[in-house]
Order: C-alpha cells, then structure tokens, then sequence
C-alpha cells in the first residue's frame, strides 16, 4: 500500500532535478524510495552526490529502500518560514532515520503534529508535484 | 601565562539598530574608528581582512576588500582577503590574521565586518536558500528556527531536559542587556523564565524570546604583532588560542544532531593556550537561539553534559557571577546583525577585558573564551583571549 499525498509543497521551491538527482526524484514520482549505493565500497547515502561521501568512487548506483524509518527528531513549525507558504501551519518537520541507514530532513504528515516524538516508526509517503515526487512521511501504522 | 600568538589593540562597533547607511559605509567608519582606537595611521596597517556578504547585500560589494582598501587608502598590504565562513567568518578571520601575524606576514592587521539584517519573512524564500539545501531540505519548509530547533530539542533529548532550561539564558543575557546603551532589546525590560516560556511559539522548542533579534551593525579590530604590546594605548588582551571544528555542510549530514564541531575546536584552543576549561572567567558565545549558550558552555568544557543549566540557575552567568556570558546581551538581547553578527563577542570580550564595556563593566577579567559557527551549527571557531 503505497501513500501518494498532494498539497504540501511549495511550487515556488521544488527541487532543482538535474543528472545527479534525477533517479531519486523520478522514483519517487512512482511511489518508490530510491538512494544512492556506492558499487566499490557499498555505502548506502542520501541525499544524493556525484561520488561516494565516504571512497570518492564515482560509480553510483540507484538501490530502493523500504521506506520504513525512525524519527530521530521532531520540531512543530507553528510559524511558517515565508509569507505565502501554500500549506498551514502547524506541520512538523522531522529528521528521520531509514531502516537501510541513511538519515533525511522531511514531514511527518497524517497526524496531530505534536504526536511525533523521537523513536516513533514512519513509512514514506510521496508527494506527486509534475514529473517528480516529494518523500515524506507518515506514521507506520 | 600562555604564549602570546597577536594581540588586540583597538576597537570599534556600530550600534547596531535599522541603520539606514550603506554597506560599505559602514565598513569605512568601523575600520577608521578602530584604527583610530589603536592610534594607528593608514600606513601602519599591512593586512586587511573582512567579511564577504552573505545576506545577499548586494552584487556590487563582491570585491569588498579591494573596496575597503581603495576608500581608506591602505598602500602597503601584505595581506588581504575576504573570509566566508557564515556567522564563523569574524573568528575564522581573526584565526587568518593572528596566523598572519605568527609567521610574519604581517605586524598589524585590520579585520572589519558589517552586516544588515533584512525583514525575516519578506525575503524567507533566499534566506533559507542560503542556510539549508536547496534541493533536499528546502522543499520541506523548515525555517531556521525549525533547522536550529531540530538540533536543540535532540540535545534536549539527550540530557533529559525541557525548553525551560533555555529560558534561563534569555533571562540572564537581558540582565546584561537591560544595562546595555546600545542593545536593541533593553527596552523590553527584564524578561522572566516564565515570559520566554509563554510567549508565541515559533518553532520546535522555541517561542518568539528564544530567538535572536535581527538587526544591522558591525565593527572592526586591530590585531598586532606581540611585540608592540608595550606601547599600546589600551590593555593589551593576546590570542592565545585559536581552534577550529568542521562536522557537516546541511543538518541532514550531521553525524549526531546533539553534539557540535566545538569540541574539537574548544579543545584544540585551550590546548594550544595551554589553558583548561575552568581558567576562563567570561565567554561570549554566539547564541543566534537560546539553545546555544548552554549547549555551547558544555561542548567548550565550562560544565559537564546537561549541567550548563546549573550556572545559569546559581546565577553564575549573570552580572556579578563567576562566568559572565554573553555580557552584551549577545544576539538574543544585543541584537544579530547577519553578516556583521559574529564580530559582537570578540568586541564585547576585548571591551570588558579593556575595561571599557559599554554595558556593565565585569569587575576583572584575564582569560575569555570566545565561540562562533556558521550556518546550521556547522564550522565552529574558538578564540581564547588573554589580558596582560
């Protein structure tokens, strides 16, 4: 079951795809978590970058997760940052853990957004804007 | 007494405030007041150093150094450049000057920043572009208290305490502050833990008071060659120690969001000052929210993991106790003036250790401990200072 949301994002800030990225925000347009796995030394990493963060090897490939993840951190956002963000506030902005390793900033969305509290389980959810998709994320169960 | 690597010899800072006076302008009288703090003439100085703007000030300030050279006339430069290192550049330039001055580059250095400080949520969209990533943190709309307040609430976490414990420090900064002629939040009036506390929440663990007030100033410093410590017109106060701690680029690459690069850099300092933790008797920490004076006072060594929160509740930290910290008010209180925004705690520690504080006078003070970051608690810089 996977969860598409729509309405978040601002389209004023989307993010900028080009050839180092483009595998993750493509797959994440079809409801798929995809990282960059470095083939020499098999470090899993996100966000994505043109050689391996930890061997310098630019011999990458995209590798999908499960999309399962902890919350590391929570912090509700009652005041947005700029004055015309299309979503209200409160929403709560989370850095997560994925099961795999890597850690991302994202939301947390389905929820009352006090509710997410570190060591709580999420699953991705995807936000479909045009060609592209947003990972967020929503409680597992 | 540690080796003296440079040494302070004069001073200058704006009032910060809505200045309404160009960028460079305030650039060209820092530096004039300085150099005329330390008595010295446009020949005297070989090294020029400043800070590139980072809050988009303008396009036409990208060669501000050669600008600042060519203004005031500086024809004998050995050394020159602009530093960007966000709110560590103004201790990441002191570091460039004293290392200049160490190996003999230079005997007398002139380090300027001025900053402004534009209306948070009109230009929110550019400013968070330049403080998170722009592709894989911006997307999510976090603002900068959210990207600081994810950090402050995980060192919450890890020492099992509540956003009271940073209440403490606006509290005890606006003692300071209140006293200050020229901090920007004094007229506000003492400030109670329980006010913090109430007052709108913003984001993650922090309301309206928990955040710095934005302004414009800016300031300079003169640092000379050891040597000429005897015939300088104010105390002399010597860098002693000089450390620097570079962890990640984006918050989404720190590697453990409740501790900081400035351990690495607060142990090479005193290591090099050959001086401990408990030596100091003030700190000026950059405390762009309130989080930061308690975490950054247990990551320099000042107190042990989760017992910053003790000195502030002994009264410690205030005027009158036995570390003075942030005794302008620091940025919560005194004001943060963005690109400029790092330079107030080298002032205000050279200020209270010349016995010129603007604000309350500390009654003595010989060894301080200066810190500053930029950007998302990223490239830490710690400065020690000490009184001759």
């Amino acid at each position: 079951m996977t969860t598409y949301l729509d309405g978040l994002a601002d389209p004023e800030v989307l993010p900028r795809v080009d050839e180092v990225n483009r595998g993750h925000f493509e797959a994440a347009a079809r409801g798929r978590l995809a990282v960059r796995q470095c083939t020499a030394c098999d470090l899993l990493f996100h966000y994505p970058r043109p050689f391996c963060p930890r061997c310098h090897s630019a011999r990458l490939r995209w590798t999908d997760v499960s999309g399962e993840a902890t919350v590391v951190v929570a912090a509700v956002v009652s005041r947005p940052p700029w004055n015309d963000l299309p979503r209200s506030a409160p929403y709560t902005v989370v850095i997560v853990r994925l099961a795999e390793g890597p850690q991302m900033l994202s939301t947390v969305e389905h929820c009352d957004p006090a509710s997410v509290v570190p060591g709580m389980a999420v699953r991705a959810a995807f936000e479909r804007v045009g060609d592209i998709g947003l990972v967020r994320f929503v409680p597992a169960s | 007494m540690s080796d003296p690597l440079a040494t302070l010899a004069g001073f200058a800072e704006v009032s910060p405030g809505r200045l309404d006076r160009p960028f460079l302008g305030l650039h060209l009288e820092s530096a004039v007041a300085a150099l005329h703090d330390a008595g010295m003439a446009p020949d005297d100085v070989d090294g020029l150093l400043c800070v590139g703007s980072m809050m988009g000030e303008s396009v036409e300030h990208t060669f501000l150094s050669e600008e600042i050279q060519d203004s005031l006339g500086l024809h004998n430069l050995g050394l020159q450049l602009g530093v960007q290192l966000g709110g560590g550049s103004h201790l990441a330039m002191l570091g460039v000057a004293t290392r200049a001055i160490q190996s003999g580059q230079c005997s007398a250095v002139l380090c300027v920043s001025a900053g402004v400080f534009p209306p948070i949520r009109d230009v929110g969209r550019n400013l968070m572009t330049m403080t998170c990533h722009p592709d894989y943190e911006l997307p999510y709309a976090p603002s900068i208290p959210t990207l600081y307040g994810l950090i402050a609430q995980s060192w919450l976490d890890q020492v099992g305490q509540g956003r009271e414990v940073f209440a403490e420090a606006v509290a005890a900064q606006q003692e300071w502050a209140v006293a200050h002629p020229t901090a920007i939040g004094a007229g506000a009036g003492r400030i109670t833990v329980a006010e913090v506390l109430e007052a709108r929440h913003i984001a993650g663990p922090f309301g309206y008071l928990d955040c710095s007030i934005p302004c414009e100033g800016g300031g300079a410093f003169v640092l000379v060659s050891p040597e000429r410590a005897p015939g300088l017109r104010h105390r002399p106060v010597h860098v002693v120690g000089i450390g620097e701690g570079h962890t990640h680029g984006f918050l989404t690459s720190m590697p453990d969001l409740s501790r900081t690069g400035a351990v690495r850099s607060g142990n090479k300092a005193f290591a090099e000052a050959s001086l401990e933790p408990a030596d100091i008797d003030l700190a000026q920490l950059y405390d762009a929210f309130s989080s930061n004076p308690l975490m950054l006072i247990e990551e320099l060594g000042l107190a042990e993991r989760g017992k910053a929160v003790e000195l502030y509740r002994e009264g410690a930290t205030r005027p009158g106790g036995r570390l003075p910290v942030n005794t302008n008010g620091g940025l919560l209180r005194f004001g943060h003036s963005g690109t400029a925004s790092g330079i107030c705690g080298v002032l205000e520690a050279y200020q209270q250790m010349t016995g010129r504080a603007a604000g309350i006078q500390v009654d003595r003070t010989d060894r301080a401990v200066v810190h500053a970051y930029g950007s998302m608690l990223c490239s830490h810089v710690t400065v020690v200072l000490e009184g001759s």
